[in-house]
């Protein structure tokens, strides 16, 4: 029996989750940035980007198609652990790469909106915040939790109750000033390659900037909508927060998510 | 006036010129050019055409469908073949919309031919000197104001709602025209009228296209690929001076260079889907170029490919062209099927020629016509951003009628 690596016992490790249909999205340079940019804070070595596309594509034509269409879309995980033993008083050595997939349920993308409600303290300064690491089970833990209260998900505060993100999507709030924001680093989120993506477009589309402020339930009333943003569901719409409905978020904006997440059929 | 203008070369000029054989009665299925003097293209004798190919997309499974037909343009590629055609905005929008296409007109044809057997023709004198004096807009065209000006401020309003930032709303006319006119003659009208770089003409099975387009769609030279989306327009004036101040107004415009930064980056978008990661760069920013009818703001955008040579890959991952569409590309394709209610056809989807080394040249096919034997139709339209004016926006639409207008006079003097 082969012992689990040491990252995934002990936590060094991180990860990317795409979708992938015969090649990857126009996000795909942030993920590998991120990746490797998520190691290094994590003291990992660098991952093996050079091969890593070879062999997601090896990978993925081994695996049967589900789709029966010759071109499945697959949710993809790439995870980069640590090696080693796992005692914290060893170095981590070397790296272990991981890929994982599976074909992409028809309502894990573009789905109808979200109910949220606000979860926590589950977010506060530490040594890899900001890194998105594999050790994500108490994020994980207050999904459930938000489920048991009736929501969908939960958004995930620090301590004095500033909303950082989802356990798994980035949060893009309009508000009522018609700026657009998302919870600063201060409220510890994961870097998210969709939100980087998605301000980097409205930037050279001449729309106005995605500002990184603190927001939290003193600034509920200034929120117009809100919208989660990550590599998989593209966008998805907020209806409630806490049980108080909120706006459409612009369909453009949806829209211009779903485009930069989604890979494009190459065969 | 006449010819194209611009302050600095663009930054590679296509090798556009070649010219295919058919059979029957329409000697020339396809050619592109001219260039030299006297005007000359390439062309292949018709004992050398390997095949033709012609599809119609179903009502149902038409994504299915567009990948099998660039699956056979790649294996056609693969064989050793080169190709000549065009792929329809449908085919594009199949991609993207699933059961929004309809196949009644051939959404993509293509002739295959060894290119060691090309050769170089002569292209005829134009069939009459054109006057340079534009013809009236037909009544076909001028009735669809109201209705476009219409639409055009449903757009708006779409806009202001944040369903969109831009949409490409066009018109077509339809007007009569008998017969087929001999494909070199209908070359030399189109270089007659203005020069452009995508001066081509393509005989298929039920349609013959005269394109007069003067923008880059795709250009693949080994593994770079480039792309030349042109947005913002302004008309040309006689008065030299006046015509340079012009250009300044169009250079400086925020409307059009709003309309052109946004296909920029939608390009960017496009080609890096296809592209080596990082590789995707905007080469040349908004370049003021003149044609005869009118000043353009032209930009290029260039990308190492991460499968060279594979034509069905890059249109998979690109048409319908972004010029021709908006942004964000896929909903700006709903609202232009929604308010359009009609299929756009060869108009707006990509013309041109491939060869098995996995160098490409195709046009977006604007400015281009298509004949049927009976009636002669083509398609005009404009960006539509935050701040456009439905009435100018018909007037640049009308503008940009004059050349396909003027090639069609010329072809009816020479009948």
């Amino acid at each position: 029996m082969s012992e689990l690596p040491r990252g995934a016992q002990v936590g060094e490790g991180v990860y990317t989750t795409l979708l992938w249909q015969g090649g990857p999205p126009a996000t795909w340079p942030l993920h590998l940035a991120r990746l490797q940019r998520d190691a290094a804070q994590v003291g990992l070595p660098p991952p093996p980007l050079e091969t890593l596309r070879q062999q997601i594509d090896h990978y993925l034509t081994q695996c049967p198609d589900p789709s029966g269409q010759g071109e499945p879309l697959w949710r993809l995980r790439i995870r980069w652990w640590a090696d080693g033993g796992n005692s914290l008083a060893e170095p981590a050595v070397g790296g272990v790469l991981e890929l994982s997939a599976r074909a992409l349920a028809a309502d894990e993308r573009a789905a109808g909106p979200v109910r949220l409600v606000t979860a926590g303290p589950a977010r506060w300064p530490r040594r890899w915040a900001g890194a998105k690491i594999t050790s994500i089970g108490e994020d994980l833990a207050w999904r459930h939790w938000a489920l048991g209260q009736g929501a969908d998900d939960a958004v995930l505060c620090d301590a004095q109750g500033n909303w950082s993100e989802t356990p798994t999507a980035a949060l893009l709030l309009g508000l009522e000033d018609g700026r657009l924001a998302t919870p600063g680093p201060d409220s510890w989120p994961v870097r998210s390659t969709s939100l980087q993506a998605l301000a980097e477009r409205l930037r050279a589309l001449g729309q106005p900037a995605v500002a990184a402020v603190r927001l939290g339930p003193a600034d509920r009333a200034q929120v117009r909508w809100m919208l989660l943003l990550n590599a998989v569901i593209g966008a998805r719409p907020v209806a409630e927060l806490d049980g108080a409905r909120l706006q459409a978020p612009p369909l453009a904006l949806q829209q211009l998510a779903l485009e930069l997440t989604q890979p494009v059929a190459s065969k | 006036m006449r010819g194209r203008q611009t302050s600095s070369a663009p930054s590679s000029q296509p090798a556009w010129s070649w010219a295919m054989t058919g059979s029957g009665p329409r000697r020339w299925a396809a050619l592109g050019g001219p260039t030299g003097d006297p005007p000359q293209a390439l062309a292949v004798a018709a004992q050398h055409v390997a095949a033709q190919r012609c599809f119609h997309l179903p009502r149902a499974g038409s994504q299915a469908a567009a990948l099998e037909i660039f699956a056979q343009l790649d294996a056609d590629l693969r064989r050793g073949w080169a190709v000549a055609g065009f792929w329809s905005y449908e085919l594009g929008a199949a991609l993207e919309l699933p059961g929004y296409s309809v196949g009644a007109e051939g959404d993509a044809e293509w002739i295959c031919f060894d290119p060691k057997h090309l050769q170089r023709v002569v292209l005829p004198a134009p069939p009459q000197p054109w006057q340079r004096a534009f013809p009236p807009l037909p009544a076909d065209l001028a009735g669809q104001g109201p209705a476009y000006r219409r639409s055009a401020a449903e757009v708006l309003e779409k806009i202001r709602a944040g369903e969109v930032y831009q949409v490409n709303l066009t018109a077509q006319a339809a007007l009569p025209f008998g017969g087929w006119p001999d494909a070199l003659a209908a070359l030399a009208a189109v270089q007659a009228v203005q020069s452009v770089p995508y001066a081509a003409v393509f005989q298929g099975a039920r349609h013959q296209l005269i394109c007069g387009s003067m923008e880059r769609f795709l250009s693949v030279r080994g593994q770079q690929v480039s792309s030349r989306p042109i947005k913002g327009t302004a008309p040309r004036h006689a008065d030299p001076a006046q015509d340079a101040a012009q250009a300044q107004a169009l250079r400086q415009a925020p409307k059009e260079r709003a309309e052109n930064t946004m296909i920029v980056d939608m390009v960017r978008n496009d080609l890096q889907r296809a592209a080596v990661p990082g590789s995707v760069q905007v080469i040349e920013m908004l370049e003021t170029v003149g044609y005869a009818t009118l000043w353009h703001l032209e930009s290029e955008v260039a990308a190492q490919l991460a499968e060279p040579g594979q034509l069905g890959s890059l249109l998979r991952a690109t048409l319908p062209p972004a010029s021709v569409t908006g942004c964000p590309k896929i909903q700006a394709m709903r609202v232009i099927a929604q308010l359009e209610g009609r299929r756009r056809g060869p108009y707006c989807g990509a013309l041109g020629v491939a060869f098995p080394d996995g160098s490409a040249d195709l046009a977006v096919a604007i400015r281009t016509l298509w004949l049927d034997g009976q009636t002669a139709r083509f398609g005009v339209g404009a960006g539509l951003v935050a701040d456009s004016e439905p009435e100018a926006e018909w007037a640049e639409t009308c503008l940009k009628a004059q050349s396909p207008l003027a090639i069609l006079q010329l072809l009816r003097g020479g009948q």
